[in-house]
């Protein structure tokens, strides 16, 4: 077969890093898409199953423990981790929780799936000082 | 009784026995004796020099013995190596032990594992403009990618009659990383260079990502080089086995027994082929000298693209992580660490490296697909 070498050489290494290129974009975005659709379910869910949450004393004291159980030394968690979590510790509507959180501007979500603590509203020290 | 002596004499293996012979012992030697006292690979460079002992002990060409006599023991277990077998079975292994939660944390890293396939392009116009065919170039080129089973998967589609050289020069310089790669390392950075540290902040990585990621990379990668597949398609089937959690028995199986058993297959199929006969050729010592100067332009071509994407990054790369792009898992990222550490001893880059480590895999399996697609 006749081929140019330099142009079969360039052509491969070209689509060697077209390929790996494609695969770190796919990579860096992975985490999005899954945070898309997890927030897709999450949206269903309210819309058709929870009511608003009533803001009573022994919901705000679980919210607590469950923060506290989800990741108190960290600065930020993963939605799946802390539903894990929250089911783990007998919290049968997770989903409450996390939209309590986000109104009382406890917690925010960011676009790359990750749920910050509020640091300008200081809500975490004072949630966590007694 | 004289004749009797002399048929004795003749069924010997001393009666055939030529300084062909004695030059390959004296090589079997020498790699026997890094595997095992300098512990350079001693899984591959033990039963591969072994090998070469068994393949170079001359015989009477009636009883046939040797890995080219059909019918032969031999023969039989060379096939999984000129069939292209044994390097996708390896694969199921290494993808079973691959973690690609490094991969996941810093994806631009993968770059990097790409930059470092341009020494298998460069080997390739090298040997073409030497003589050889475009196939024998192609396969001669990707012993650069630092990845013996690619190296052996691709010689057998494309230049079946080289795989001896090949081989043994794709896994010799994988086990001499650490004595090839340092010199191009400190030739291409300066000292403030190789002290640049980096942030270990690496991301939690959800399940779901792992679990996603070997099978998304999969068509990715394969439908830009289909060629890739059959090593790809094992790799991360090997991956997923792992981060599934409920395949761990056939996780535990691939990155067990049957690496091992494949790889002592391999090994001494490998160095068995170096038979003296077909092995000191000229054209053996032209596939060494570009073999360990793909090596070199491979990690040269890495450091100096990690050196680009300092222009642009906020937070600055160590550039000899970019030498890890080479697919020599771990050994390659060990090696960066090791030189990392000898110019700031409190500088981990070990995970850092394992990124494009881990992609240079990837890579040079992408590349020997495109060049069996647009060669073979």
């Amino acid at each position: 077969m006749d081929i140019n070498p330099y142009i079969f050489a360039l052509s491969g290494l070209i689509i060697v890093f077209s390929g790996l290129a494609f695969l770190s974009f796919a990579v860096a975005n992975i985490h999005k898409v899954l945070f898309f659709f997890e927030n897709l379910s999450l949206k269903k869910f309210n819309e058709k199953k929870v009511k608003t949450p009533s803001l009573t004393k022994n919901l705000i004291t679980e919210t607590k423990k469950l923060i506290y159980l989800s990741g108190k030394y960290k600065d930020s968690f993963y939605l799946p981790d802390l539903i894990e979590k929250a089911l783990m510790n007998g919290q049968e509507n997770p989903w409450i929780i996390i939209d309590f959180l986000i109104k009382k501007n406890i917690i925010c979500p960011d676009e790359t799936g990750k749920f910050f603590w509020n640091d300008k509203s200081g809500c975490w020290k004072q949630i966590f000082k007694k | 009784m004289e004749n009797f002596f002399i048929s004795f004499i003749e069924n010997t293996g001393l009666y055939y026995f030529t300084y062909k012979h004695f030059i390959m012992l004296l090589v079997a030697f020498f790699f026997l004796y890094l595997g095992i006292f300098r512990k350079y690979e001693p899984l591959l460079l033990v039963p591969i020099s072994f090998g070469m002992v068994i393949g170079n002990l001359p015989a009477p060409a009636s009883m046939s013995l040797g890995v080219y006599s059909e019918g032969s023991v031999l023969y039989y277990l060379y096939q999984g190596v000129s069939q292209g077998v044994y390097p996708p079975l390896i694969f199921i292994g290494i993808g079973a032990m691959a973690d690609f939660s490094y991969i996941l944390s810093r994806p631009v890293l993968i770059l990097l594992g790409a930059a470092a396939q341009a020494g298998i392009f460069f080997t390739f116009l090298g040997a073409y403009f030497l003589g050889f065919s475009p196939a024998e170039s192609a396969a001669i080129g990707i012993i650069g990618g630092a990845d013996g089973p690619t190296a052996i998967f691709l010689t057998s589609k494309l230049a079946p009659e080289l795989i001896g050289p090949i081989a043994v020069a794709a896994y010799s310089y994988m086990a001499l990383v650490p004595v090839i790669q340092p010199p191009v390392m400190k030739l291409f950075t300066n000292k403030k260079e190789r002290m640049i540290t980096m942030k270990s902040d690496f991301r939690e990585i959800s399940k779901k990502e792992k679990v996603i990621f070997p099978v998304a990379a999969l068509i990715l990668c394969c439908l830009i080089a289909p060629g890739a597949l059959p090593l790809l398609g094992m790799l991360f089937l090997g991956n997923l086995l792992k981060e599934a959690g409920v395949t761990n028995r056939l996780a535990e199986a691939a990155k067990g027994p049957l690496i091992d058993v494949v790889t002592i297959l391999l090994g001494i199929s490998v160095g068995a082929s170096t038979q003296a006969d077909v092995f000191l050729t000229s054209k053996s010592i032209i596939i060494f000298i570009l073999g360990v100067i793909s090596f070199g332009v491979a990690t040269m071509c890495g450091i100096l693209f990690a050196k680009f994407m300092n222009l642009f990054l906020k937070e600055k790369i160590n550039p000899l992580i970019g030498a890890a792009g080479v697919s020599a898992v771990p050994d390659s990222a060990r090696v960066v660490q090791m030189v990392a550490a000898k110019e700031n001893p409190g500088n981990y880059i070990l995970m850092h490296a394992m990124a494009p480590n881990i992609s240079g895999v990837i890579g040079s399996a992408i590349a020997a697909g495109v060049m069996w697609s647009l060669i073979g």
